[in-house]
Formats: structure tokens, sequence, C-alpha cells
């Protein structure tokens, strides 16, 4: 027990020598460990896709749109595709038809309207596929609190109070998902280490 | 800057970023988060600092960043796990700091006995409690004792030493 005290006495007399040796014997360790970088790029990428992707092209807009123009050809040729394949089927369908039975001609059309199903569903999917990814977010690009705020606000229908009216000139870039929650947003604001957004009632309250 | 030449500085200053961290923090995963919280202000903040400069700027940084993380700490922590404060910091000659850890290696490794180097080796990687130590190297806990207060009288004496010299 003695022992003990007589050790923390000279542990805490001691501490900066501790520190010091331990800190280079850290290093020395930490020298001989190969560091992951390659996995931490990729996680690094993955968390801050977006503003990576914003600085490739200084308008992100450009960008999402390029992507679509990417996707669409191909969507294009599918249905052109499936179009082609659905006549095809029908027309050897009435072949066919017209070859086996000649006295039934009734049935042949309606083998013809449900073989011609297809040909309208496909483009209505694409459509639909499009509409979905028009909802990009908004980049606001070393804008000030001053013009971002009441933007942001208007959207969800809250009002702005500034307390401290130095940070309206605060400027930052921020990408803003509209989907996301009001909530969300004013959390990923407050880590500007510069300012901190609260809510209180209708308010959003700038400090 | 474009996202190429962005991953160009990450890949080139990570590994170097992560050990300034882990020898101010010891922590893996708290040197992880330092080093990719400065590297998403910059992607943030988009400053280019100039080529020459890029390194000096993120070391900057992460000790700055460290030195936060320190100052968060309890007190008792830092006394457990024997993180360096800034005030002692200063305190011990202003030599230059990777330099100084190196020389200081170099030392304990030429001068203290085996057992001490060994002892600080258990208690500072392993983490282990003097107890422990004791057990692991199979010596009294007061040999312990000894070998830790003579190791840190040679440690003072050779500080002496380096300032005397400048």
């Amino acid at each position: 027990m003695e022992q003990q005290d007589k050790l923390d006495q000279l542990v805490a007399e001691n501490q900066e020598l501790l520190a010091l040796t331990k800190q280079a014997f850290v290093k020395r360790e930490v020298e001989k460990e190969s560091v992951p970088v390659d996995e931490e790029w990729e996680k690094f990428a993955a968390e801050h896709a977006d503003e990576l992707e914003a600085l490739e092209k200084d308008e992100p807009h450009t960008a999402t749109i390029k992507k679509l123009m990417g996707i669409l050809p191909y969507k294009v040729a599918a249905s052109i595709i499936g179009i082609l394949f659905t006549a095809g089927v029908a027309f050897a369908a009435i072949h066919i038809a017209r070859m086996v039975s000649h006295p039934k001609p009734q049935t042949m059309q309606a083998e013809q309207t449900i073989s011609a199903k297809p040909t309208s569903v496909l483009p209505t999917d694409t459509i639909k596929t499009d509409t979905t990814t028009t909802t990009m977010p908004i980049v606001f690009d070393n804008v000030s609190l001053d013009k971002m705020m009441p933007q942001i606000a208007a959207y969800y229908n809250k009002e702005v109070e500034f307390q401290n009216e130095d940070a309206r000139q605060f400027r930052f870039y921020f990408v803003w998902k509209q989907e996301e929650t009001l909530d969300v947003v004013l959390h990923r604001l407050n880590l500007f280490e510069s300012i901190t957004v609260e809510l209180k009632s209708d308010k959003i309250v700038v400090e | 800057m474009t996202k190429k030449e962005f991953e160009d500085i990450y890949r080139q200053h990570f590994a170097k970023m992560y050990r300034l961290a882990r020898t101010m923090l010891y922590d893996a995963d708290e040197s992880k988060d330092v080093v990719s919280d400065i590297f998403a202000r910059l992607l943030r903040e988009k400053y280019q600092p100039q080529q020459n400069q890029t390194e000096g700027y993120l070391m900057t940084a992460v000790r700055n960043r460290c030195r936060d993380v320190l100052n968060r700490k309890s007190m008792q922590e830092r006394v457990e796990k024997h993180f360096l404060q800034e005030s002692m910091q200063s305190q011990i000659v202003s030599m230059n700091d990777d330099d100084r850890l190196e020389r200081l290696m170099q030392f304990i490794e030429s001068e203290l006995p085996p057992l001490s180097q060994q002892i600080f080796q258990l208690r500072f990687l392993s983490e282990m409690s003097y107890e422990e130590v004791a057990q692991a190297t199979g010596v009294s806990k007061v040999t312990v004792y000894n070998h830790l207060s003579q190791s840190l009288q040679r440690i003072k004496e050779y500080f002496q030493q380096q300032t005397a010299k400048r």
C-alpha cells in the first residue's frame, strides 16, 4: 500500500517527463505501423461525396445534368428495343395466328391488344425516374448568412432572428438538401464553429 | 482545386498527420477524427495553401486541434494517460518537436537498462497498470518503482544537459 502511494507521488511529480517519454515511445511505435491511407480516403470520400463533387464543377447543377444525360441514352435505347421487341412479338403472333387458324380472326385481335400493352408501360417508367432526381441540393457557395438563412427559414415556414449582427456577414460553403428536416439542417449549420443556430418556437435564432 | 488535387493532398499528408496526432493523443480513433476534421474543413473552406506551405499548414492544424482535444479532457485522464499539457511543453526545452522525441528515444535506448525500457513499454504501449507491469516482468513493485525513479532522474538530467548546451 505504502509502495502504491510512493509510486503515485513519483508519477505526479514527473508528469511532464513521463508524458514526453510516452510520446517518444508512441512515436517510435507509430512509425513502425503502416497507416491505412487508402481505406481512410475511401471513407472520407464517401462521407464528403457532395463537397468533392462540388469541387469538380463549380456549378453542381451542370454536374447532375451531365449525369442525367449519361443515363438518358440508355433509357431511350432500352425503350426503343422494348417497342421493337413487342412489335415483333405482335407481328409474329399475327402471322402464326393467320397461318394456323384462318377461321378465327377474333383471337388474333385479342392477342394483338395484349402484346401491344408493354409498349405503353416503358415510356411512363422512364418519365417517373427522371422526376425523382430533380430535387437537387442547393449549394450556397461563399454566401452570407444574411442571404442564406431567410431562404432556408422561408422553406420551413420559420422566421430568422440575428442576435449577433456580425453573424449576418459570415460567409459559408453550405450544401442544403431540401428533403432534410429543419433539425438536421440546423445541426449541420451548428458544425460551423463560428455560429450557433437554435430553433425557438417559430424563430431560427442565430448567435 | 479539383477533386484529384484534393485527393493527392490527402494521400500525401495523411500518414504524417495521423502519426503526429497519435503522438499527442495516443488513441487511434481520436487521431483519425482529428485528421479527418482538418481535411473536411479544408474542403469546406476551399482553402489551398501554397504548394511548399501545405505540409506546415496541415501539421500546425493537427497540433492545434490536438491541443483542443486535450484541453477538453479531465485532469484525472490527463494524469492517468500521461498527456502532455501545454504549460509543461513550454517548461521543457523548446527544441524542434520531432527531433526532441527522436533524440530522447535514442537516449533511452542507449542509456537505460533493458528492464527500465521494458517497464516503459508495457506501461505506455500495452497500457498496463504498474501492478500488471510488475507481474508481467516478474519483479516486485519495489523494483518497478526503483527503475522508474532512476529512469526519470536520468531523463531529467538528460534534458538539463540539453538546455545547458543551447
